[in-house]
């Protein structure tokens, strides 16, 4: 009967050593609690993220990430989180996205810098705005085409950060037609982006 | 996912999307295991995901009309005129299920704009800024980051509030110009005076007085600015008045929409002088050099200040 008591006793220790660190934290008027709480979750949950970002194919690169992942996350100083794990999860997720897009600017701002080095750069930046006013016009009337309660429901989701469920609630409709509004919306966006490229 | 076979790998990414977006969304296990089931699922959600953030980012940029700008680049028109009546029409459509939204004002680099509020104040924007407009409350606004040049209307029962980072600016009556880079905040007073309020601490800030905070620290810096140096970009001017070479690259670069450094070691030092930014980037870069007493050298797409010898 040695394992039940060693594990009580390991417990105990352990429930020590969190109220000592809440005690070392508290009384430190600099000590960002929020992040430090966080940091114990990400240093216990290291290899599940790492897991997850090879998962997304990042291959060799993950363990890079997984450094970068935590100075963003420290650098933005949540406030309380209540699942620290799912927000550790959707951090890692952003930073896969950021990275694709920033790698496909690159990519395009090289293109763009060979296509425009002999004409004025002044020039090719105005036209460039240009072209890109036009297309955030033809992205928001491609989101009124599919009617107010779909422009609605994404334009309340992905500009103004409002949860799915709580949009389902306001508007009396269910999850599952929130969902389905979105689909709609993303898709139809997607492929108003992917039409640009081509032209 | 489940039945994922009979619906294509395209629709597949963006259900994912649609749930991973939700910032109530916790099943990443089963995320996951949708995402390492085959390269080619991450693939389709690496492009579902950015092609809709570029248009998320780009729907964020288009502000929505309560406010008339005051002055438009003429070349434009034709096409802000369909993003008008676009928003218009979004905003017939959502007005009647939810409450006055904040009104966000963005700006590209290199590009200026001037918003004139209901009340008589206006608000200048210079490049690279954003700044939100409370939907039931036009003179509360939050600068988000790049800067802005206040004019406002006194008020004595309204007072004009203006957030930036952690802390307030409540005005007085007056002209201000607020700079805001990732955690820092400055703030330079031209005419009147302005409270800035943080953590419950304020400090009077009169015309010809800037102040300078970064956010999360107790420090900051009040100093003396001349009143004709602020906010000259918004009338076509950068105003120097010994100011540091690293401040007048970050006024540059904020003001062109191009990257300008300084040569390491020249930082501090001072130059006086007033510099007209109307025309092309690299005309106005020429004009600096002698106008300064700098050398203005190009790198890569931007360009370098350095003293000259």
């Amino acid at each position: 009967m040695h394992g039940p008591r060693s594990l009580g006793a390991a417990t105990n220790s352990a429930y020590l050593a969190v109220f000592v660190a809440c005690l070392i934290l508290a009384t430190s008027p600099f000590a960002a609690m929020d992040t430090s709480g966080l940091e114990a979750v990400f240093l216990a949950s290291r290899d599940a993220l790492l897991r997850f970002l090879r998962a997304h194919g990042a291959g060799e690169a993950a363990e890079d990430l997984l450094h970068e992942l935590w100075i963003r996350v420290r650098a933005a100083r949540p406030g309380p989180i209540a699942n620290p794990l799912s927000y550790l999860y959707r951090a890692a997720n952003n930073l896969i996205v950021d990275r694709v897009r920033s790698e496909r600017q690159a990519a395009s701002r090289d293109k763009a810098w060979t296509d425009a080095s002999s004409e004025p750069a002044g020039e090719a930046q105005g036209e460039r705005m240009l072209i890109a006013r036009e297309q955030v016009a033809r992205a928001a009337a491609a989101l009124a085409e599919l009617g107010p309660r779909v422009e609605t429901v994404f334009r309340r989701h992905r500009l103004d950060g409002v949860p799915q469920r709580a949009l389902a609630e306001e508007l009396g409709v269910s999850l599952s037609t929130i969902e389905s509004d979105l689909r709609r919306a993303a898709q139809a966006l997607i492929a108003l982006r992917r039409s640009f490229d081509e032209d | 996912m489940t039945n994922s076979s009979s619906i294509s790998l395209d629709e597949q990414a963006i259900a994912w999307l649609v749930r991973t977006s939700d910032p109530q969304f916790d099943d990443w296990e089963a995320f996951e295991e949708w995402l390492g089931a085959s390269p080619a699922h991450a693939d389709a959600y690496h492009a579902a995901a950015a092609d809709e953030a570029e248009m998320v980012a780009a729907l964020a940029a288009e502000p929505q009309p309560l406010v008339e700008p005051v002055r438009r680049p003429p070349r434009t028109r034709r096409w802000v005129g369909g993003a008008l009546a676009a928003s218009l029409l979004a905003a017939i459509g959502i007005a009647t299920l939810r409450p006055a939204a904040d009104q966000i004002y963005e700006t590209a680099a290199g590009t200026r704009r001037t918003l004139a509020l209901a009340d008589g104040s206006s608000i200048a924007l210079n490049g690279g800024t954003r700044i939100a407009i409370e939907g039931d409350d036009p003179r509360a606004v939050t600068v988000e980051r790049g800067e802005a040049l206040f004019v406002v209307r006194n008020g004595a029962s309204d007072p004009f509030t203006v957030s930036v980072g952690d802390a307030t600016v409540v005005d007085i009556g007056t002209t201000f110009d607020i700079v805001r880079d990732t955690r820092e905040t400055r703030v330079a007073v031209a005419e009147g005076a302005v409270m800035w309020n943080r953590n419950g601490e304020a400090v009077t800030l009169r015309a010809g007085r800037t102040l300078r905070a970064v956010d999360g620290s107790a420090v900051m810096t009040v100093s003396d600015i001349s009143p004709r140096a602020i906010g000259g970009w918004s009338r076509g001017q950068l105003v120097f008045d010994e100011a540091p070479l690293s401040q007048v690259a970050q006024e540059l670069s904020r003001t062109l929409g191009v990257p300008v450094s300084v040569v390491p070691g020249a930082e501090a030092r001072q130059v006086r002088g007033v510099v007209a930014i109307e025309g092309r980037a690299d005309a106005v870069m020429g004009r600096i050099g002698p106008l300064l007493g700098l050398d203005v050298e190009r790198e890569g797409r931007g360009w370098r200040l350095a003293a000259s010898p």
